[in-house]
C-alpha cells in the first residue's frame, strides 16, 4: 500500500512541475504524456535498457546530464532539484547499477523496476536495530540495495550483481 | 581539623599545576573582557577569564585594596569559601538564622550571614564550630560545590546522582567524598584527569575556576552515554547511545516537561519529540497556507520520523529559553502514508527524540524554501485534515537547531567526552558547552585546528586506504566507525563481517589499529587519526555498552561517536564565527 502510495506522488509532483514548464494550449497533451510516461514505467531501469533512463529522468522530473564514458561503461545522470540519480550502463546497453544523492532518496519503485518487488520482500525482513539510523543494506536473490548519508544528503545505491561488467568495483558506483 | 592535610609534597603540586597549566595555559585572552581588574591577574594568567568572571557577578570583592589585588596563590579559608559560594547563589541580599551555629563564628564575624546561610542550607553539616580559618581541601570543596548546586537546583543537598565508575585513580569508590568528586567531574566542574588531589588545599585562583564552572556556566548540558539521562528500557540493547536532557515547554506559560533520553545528534538539525514524551505540554502549530505544517524526516536505514511542525519554548542547560519551531513525532498526523517507515513509539526508535546540534541551522534549508519541494518526495507537507500535499516553507518556520537561536551562546559548541578504554565501560558521564568564545569555558585553546564543512552537505574529506571520501562527516548520531573496509561489501580478511545479529559490524579476530587522514573541504588542514577496531560480538557480550573501537562496514567514512571519546570537538555554525574562523566547520 505504501508503494502505491509513493507512486501517487511521483504524478503529483510532476504535473505540478509541468503546469509551470508548458503553455496552456497544450496543456491537456502534456497531461496525456505524463499517463504515457507512467504507463511505461513497467520494465524499466535497473536491469533494463539505456532507453528507459528517460523514462526515470521524466518521473523524476528531472533534468539529463551529458553522459559520462569510463573504463568499460558509461554514466548517465538526470538531476531533479531533490536528488541527482546515476545510471550505469554496461557495453550491452544494460543499466546494472543506479546511484544517488540528495535531499531525499528518490523513489526506488521506480528506479528499481521489475526488481522492486522483491526489495520491498526484503526491506520488511531487516531487522531493525537501535543506533543505526544512518545506513541499510537489503539483499535479494538478485539485487543489493544501500542507502547511507544524512540530513540533507541521502545516498545510496542499487546493483545487479550479476550484470556488473567483469573489472568493475562496487565502489565506483556513487 | 583535618591538620593532616596541610602537609604536601612538592612534587604533587608541581604536577597538579602543570595539569592545570595545561588545559589553561594556552587559551587566548577572553574576548568579553579585556580590562584587567586586579594587579596580580593579568589577562594571560590561566585564571584570567574565570577570576574577571566572579568578579563581575559581585562574588569576589578581592583581597585588599590600592591596588585591588585577588591574591590568587592564597588559600581558600573555610570563611572565604562561605562568601564565595553564598554570593553566588544569593548575591548579598538573603534571609539567614540570626542565632550563631557555631561557638566560633559569632555574630560580629565579617563571614557570619554566609556561615550562618552555609549551615541553614545543609551545604555545611558541621555541628559545633566552624574552623573558619582553615583552608579548604579539594575534596571538602567538591562536597560544598555539589551541595549548593543542589540548592540551586532546588533539590535536597545529597539527592544527586553521579558516575559509579572512579575517574580518579586517587579518589576511590569507598572514599567519604567519591560522590561528590565523581559528580563534580560529571558536571565538567573539575577538568583534571587521572589525579584530583583530594587533600590538596584549594587555592583562591582553583577556587575561581570552581566557582565560575559551578554556578556562572549557564552554557553547560550534560551528556551521559548509556548512563542516568537515558531511560534503561529505551537504551536496552543500544550500543553507544548519547543522551541529554531537554525542558519543552508551552510557549507563554510555566507547563514544562523536561524529558530524558534525548538522541544528542551532531548530524541533524533540530529538535524532533515524540508525542508520547510531551505529556501535557501543548505546543502551538505552524501553519502553511491554510493547512497544518507536517514534516517527513528520513533516516538512510529506512525509518523515518512524521508529524506536525509545532513551535515550543525549550530551555537547554540553564540558557535563557528559545522560541523555535520543532517536529512532533506523531504517526497518526495528517495523511501517514506519504511518510513511509515512520517511527510510531519511543520503543520503536530507542529515544524519546533527537536533539540535532549539528553545524547547519535548519533542517533542509534552501532546498524546501520554493517549489523544489513540491517534487517527488517532498520533505515538508500542507496538511488539511487528513490530505497532506508538498509545501514550500520559509527557513523561519523550518525545525531549526536550537542552539543558533539563543541569545549569545549561538555560534556552535563542544562536545567533551572522556577518554574510553580498550573492552568499553558501562556508561560515559560527559558535557556539551554550547557557544565557542563567548563565556570564560568555551574559549578555545590555540592548539585546536579548524577543518572546514562544506556548505551544501556540511562534509569534509577522509582518505582510508589510499581512497579520499569527500563525503565524510562526524557525527554522534551514529555509534560506531563507519568506514569502506575494502572492496564495497566485500571484506578484506582483517575486518570480516560479524553473523547474524550483529551482521554489518567488523568482527575481527583481533583488535586493528587503523589510521585515516581528516582534510577540511577547504583550506589546507589535515590530520591523521589513528584509531582501533575490536571484535563487536566479543565485546557487546558483556556488561559494557561503551566502546571506543567498534564499526563497520560503509560506503564513505561516517566518524561516529567513538571519534568523540578523549577530546573536545567544537562544531561552528553556518552564518556565523568564532576565533576558529567562519561555519560551518569542526575543529579539535
Amino acid at each position: 500500500m505504501k508503494h502505491n502510495a509513493g507512486i501517487d506522488k511521483i504524478q503529483e509532483g510532476k504535473t505540478a512541475a509541468m503546469k509551470i514548464r508548458i503553455y496552456p494550449l497544450i496543456l491537456s497533451l502534456g497531461l496525456s504524456m505524463v499517463c504515457l510516461a507512467t504507463a511505461q514505467r513497467v520494465g524499466a531501469t535497473l536491469g533494463g535498457s539505456a532507453d528507459s533512463i528517460e523514462s526515470d529522468r521524466q518521473a523524476l522530473s528531472a533534468v539529463q546530464r551529458p553522459v559520462t564514458v569510463r573504463n568499460g561503461y558509461t554514466v548517465q545522470e538526470v538531476e531533479s532539484d531533490a536528488t541527482a540519480v546515476r545510471e550505469y550502463v554496461s557495453p550491452a546497453g544494460v543499466v546494472f547499477a543506479i546511484a544517488w544523492h540528495g535531499r531525499v532518496h528518490p523513489d526506488l519503485s521506480q528506479l528499481l523496476g521489475s526488481y522492486e518487488g522483491e526489495y520491498r520482500e526484503a526491506l520488511s525482513q531487516v531487522p531493525r536495530q537501535k543506533g543505526n539510523r544512518r545506513s541499510l543494506q537489503v539483499k535479494t536473490p538478485r539485487i543489493v540495495v544501500e542507502k547511507w548519508g544524512h540530513m540533507r544528503d541521502q545516498r545510496g545505491r542499487a546493483y545487479v550483481p550479476s550484470l556488473v561488467p567483469s573489472g568493475v568495483s562496487v565502489d565506483e558506483i556513487r | 581539623m583535618k591538620s593532616g592535610r596541610f602537609f604536601l609534597s612538592a612534587a604533587t603540586v608541581i604536577l597538579f599545576l602543570l595539569c592545570v597549566l595545561s588545559s589553561w595555559a594556552a587559551s587566548p585572552v577572553f574576548a568579553q573582557t579585556s580590562t584587567v581588574t586586579f594587579s596580580d591577574v593579568p589577562a594571560s594568567y590561566w585564571a584570567y577569564p574565570v577570576i574577571e568572571a566572579i568578579y563581575n557577578d559581585g562574588i569576589t570583592v578581592g583581597c585588599s585594596q590600592s591596588p585591588l589585588s585577588y591574591c590568587p596563590s592564597g588559600a581558600v579559608t573555610r570563611d572565604q569559601m562561605a562568601a564565595f559560594i553564598i554570593r553566588a547563589l544569593f548575591g548579598e541580599n538573603f534571609g539567614y538564622t540570626q542565632t550563631p551555629w557555631f561557638s566560633d563564628v559569632p555574630a560580629t564575624d565579617n563571614f557570619f550571614k554566609y556561615i550562618q546561610k552555609l549551615k541553614d542550607l545543609n551545604i555545611t553539616t558541621t555541628i559545633g564550630t566552624y574552623l573558619p580559618s582553615d583552608p579548604v581541601t579539594r575534596d571538602e570543596m567538591a562536597a560544598f560545590l555539589v551541595r549548593a548546586r543542589q540548592v540551586k537546583a532546588g533539590q535536597p543537598t545529597e539527592s544527586f546522582t553521579n558516575t559509579t565508575i572512579p575517574y580518579f585513580t586517587d579518589v576511590s569508590a569507598t572514599d567519604t567524598y567519591f560522590p561528590y568528586v565523581q559528580n563534580l567531574k560529571d558536571n565538567g566542574i573539575t577538568t583534571v584527569t587521572g589525579t584530583y588531589n583530594p587533600d590538596e588545599n584549594v587555592p583562591r585562583d582553583q577556587m575561581a575556576a570552581f566557582i565560575a564552572r559551578a554556578f556562572l556556566a549557564n552554557n553547560v548540558l550534560s551528556v551521559t552515554v548509556n548512563g542516568a539521562l537515558c531511560d534503561s528500557t529505551l537504551s536496552q540493547g543500544y550500543t553507544n547511545d548519547p543522551c541529554v536532557s531537554v525542558t519543552v515547554c508551552t510557549p507563554g506559560t510555566s507547563t514544562c516537561q523536561t524529558i530524558n533520553s534525548i538522541l544528542l545528534d551532531t548530524g541533524s538539525f533540530g529538535l524532533r519529540i515524540f508525542k508520547q514524551a510531551l505529556g501535557n505540554v501543548s505546543l502551538t502549530q505552524v501553519l502553511s497556507g491554510s493547512g497544518s505544517l507536517g514534516e517527513c524526516v528520513e533516516f538512510a536505514d529506512g525509518s523515518s520520523d512524521w508529524g506536525p511542525v509545532q513551535m515550543a519554548n525549550l530551555i537547554l542547560g540553564n540558557e535563557p529559553s528559545v522560541h523555535v519551531p520543532i517536529q512532533v513525532i506523531d504517526s497518526t498526523f495528517g495523511d501517514p502514508t506519504v511518510c513511509p517507515g515512520a517511527d510510531q513509539s519511543p520503543a520503536d526508535a530507542g529515544f524519546n527524540g533527537i536533539l540535532g546540534v549539528g553545524p547547519f541551522v535548519q533542517d533542509c534549508g534552501t532546498g524546501c524554501i520554493t517549489s523544489g519541494n513540491n517534487g517527488a518526495n517532498p520533505t515538508y507537507y500542507s496538511c488539511t485534515g487528513t490530505t497532506c500535499t508538498g509545501s514550500p516553507v520559509p527557513l523561519s518556520a523550518q525545525v531549526s537547531n536550537p542552539v543558533a537561536s539563543l541569545p549569545v551562546d549561538n555560534n556552535g559548541l563542544i562536545v567533551e567526552l572522556p577518554v574510553v578504554q580498550s573492552g568499553g565501560t558501562p556508561s560515559l558521564s560527559g558535557i556539551v558547552v554550547l557557544g565557542i568564545g563567548t563565556l570564560f569555558n568555551n574559549t578555545p585553546p590555540s592548539a585546536v585546528t579548524t577543518y572546514t564543512l562544506d556548505p551544501t552537505y556540511g562534509e569534509f574529506a577522509t582518505t582510508f586506504n589510499n581512497i579520499s571520501h569527500n563525503d565524510s562527516f562526524i557525527d554522534t548520531g551514529s555509534n560506531g566507525l563507519f568506514f569502506p573496509s575494502g572492496s564495497g561489501r566485500h571484506h578484506t580478511s582483517l575486518l570480516p563481517d560479524c553473523q547474524d545479529p550483529n551482521q554489518g559490524w567488523f568482527c575481527p579476530s583481533s583488535i586493528q589499529s587503523l589510521s585515516a587522514i581528516i582534510e577540511g573541504a577547504s583550506g589546507s588542514s589535515t590530520n591523521t587519526v589513528s584509531f582501533q577496531i575490536g571484535n563487536f560480538d566479543t565485546l557487546t557480550n558483556s556488561s559494557n555498552n561503551v566502546f571506543s573501537d567498534i564499526g563497520g562496514d560503509y560506503p564513505t567514512f561516517d566518524w561516529g561517536l567513538p571519534f568523540y571519546f578523549g577530546s573536545n570537538i567544537y562544531i561552528g555554525f553556518e552564518g556565523v564565527s568564532s576565533s576558529l574562523g567562519a561555519g560551518p566547520y569542526f575543529a579539535y
